[in-house]
């Protein structure tokens, strides 16, 4: 095996790893569906993993890297804070297979964990980067001018992105559409918006 | 907006039938025979929080108020979630939901 390979399977098992916990939840996912999808030996699999946890724990991490919102945070300079915060937050609901995907397996992590303690660390860790990122972006918009608050920037952060989460509960599970959580999440996001725009 | 607070609240009275429901949401994301149910009861949550925002001011007709009830519902939703998975205090939950009705009924449209 060459090193130029590993990251790429590496990177195949995250990705087929998300894929087979969103067709049947974390519950009842099983290592041998992953090496299977992603078209590797078991062997190789627990190369890269040690076992089960150590999957589903990569496999969080790997959500949280690829996630549409912190991405575009990144990117989108030319925007005011509050349009770049809003653009990338409302990207987090897509119903393009990957990208409901990554959300669900943050999901479902976030959920087992209230079961299981052994999981708090690592949900505590990604939802910390990302509340990061985000009030990065805030911090931006308070700095433009295109963001009010009584809350502060970490504050609000963290407010719009359990918004964030609670919506996709409700778009995961099919009781709202795409477009009606992007609708609720921008009408949260107005309330703070120095400039609130149409929905 | 007290009692709005309250009824939303996280880690308030109610917070047995908030985990049914929130479990109820988790396992319908793979089982479709539960959306029926777990959108009523969801209904159920948003239309009574619907009434008490619309109860803060002639503002809110019933359309407005019920949108605000499904976000604020929604971001108590995603705080509960962090509360019972060990991300968020509930103390501190409760003072950021106080903080977000606030902007929403001052806010909103």
């Amino acid at each position: 095996m060459t090193q130029g390979s590993e990251p790429s399977r590496k990177e195949r098992i995250l990705a087929a790893t998300c894929a087979v916990i969103a067709r049947r939840g974390i519950e009842a996912f099983e290592v041998k569906d992953v090496a299977e999808v992603a078209d590797v030996t078991p062997q190789l699999l627990y190369y890269h993993f040690r076992n089960r946890r150590d999957l589903i724990r990569a496999a969080l991490e790997y959500a949280a890297e690829q996630a549409p919102s912190v991405n575009l945070l990144r990117h989108d300079s030319d925007l005011t804070g509050f349009e770049a915060v809003r653009n990338a937050l409302l990207a987090e609901f897509d119903d393009e297979p990957r990208v409901r995907n990554l959300n669900l397996i943050w999901n479902e992590v976030a959920a087992i964990a209230t079961q299981n303690p052994e999981f708090h660390a690592d949900v505590a860790q990604v939802t910390s980067r990302w509340g990061e990122q985000v009030t990065i972006g805030v911090l931006r918009g308070i700095a433009d001018g295109s963001i009010e608050s009584e809350l502060g920037p970490g504050d609000l952060a963290q407010v719009i992105t359990c918004a964030v989460e609670g919506l996709s509960q409700r778009w995961l599970a099919g009781l709202i559409s795409q477009d009606e959580a992007r609708q609720n999440l921008g009408l949260l996001l107005n309330a703070f918006s120095a400039a609130p725009v149409d929905n | 907006m007290d009692e709005l607070v309250r009824h939303i609240g996280v880690g308030a009275a109610g917070e047995g039938r908030a985990r049914v429901r929130m479990a109820g949401l988790q396992a319908a994301v793979f089982d479709a025979e539960l959306r029926p149910a777990t959108r009523r009861t969801t209904d159920e949550w948003e239309r009574a929080i619907a009434e008490l925002v619309g109860a803060t001011s002639a503002r809110f007709d019933a359309s407005a108020a019920r949108e605000v009830a499904v976000a604020l519902t929604a971001l108590a939703d995603g705080m509960r979630q962090r509360v019972t998975s060990g991300v968020l205090g509930a103390d501190e939950a409760r003072r950021l939901l106080v903080g977000a009705v606030q902007a929403m009924l001052d806010r909103a449209p």
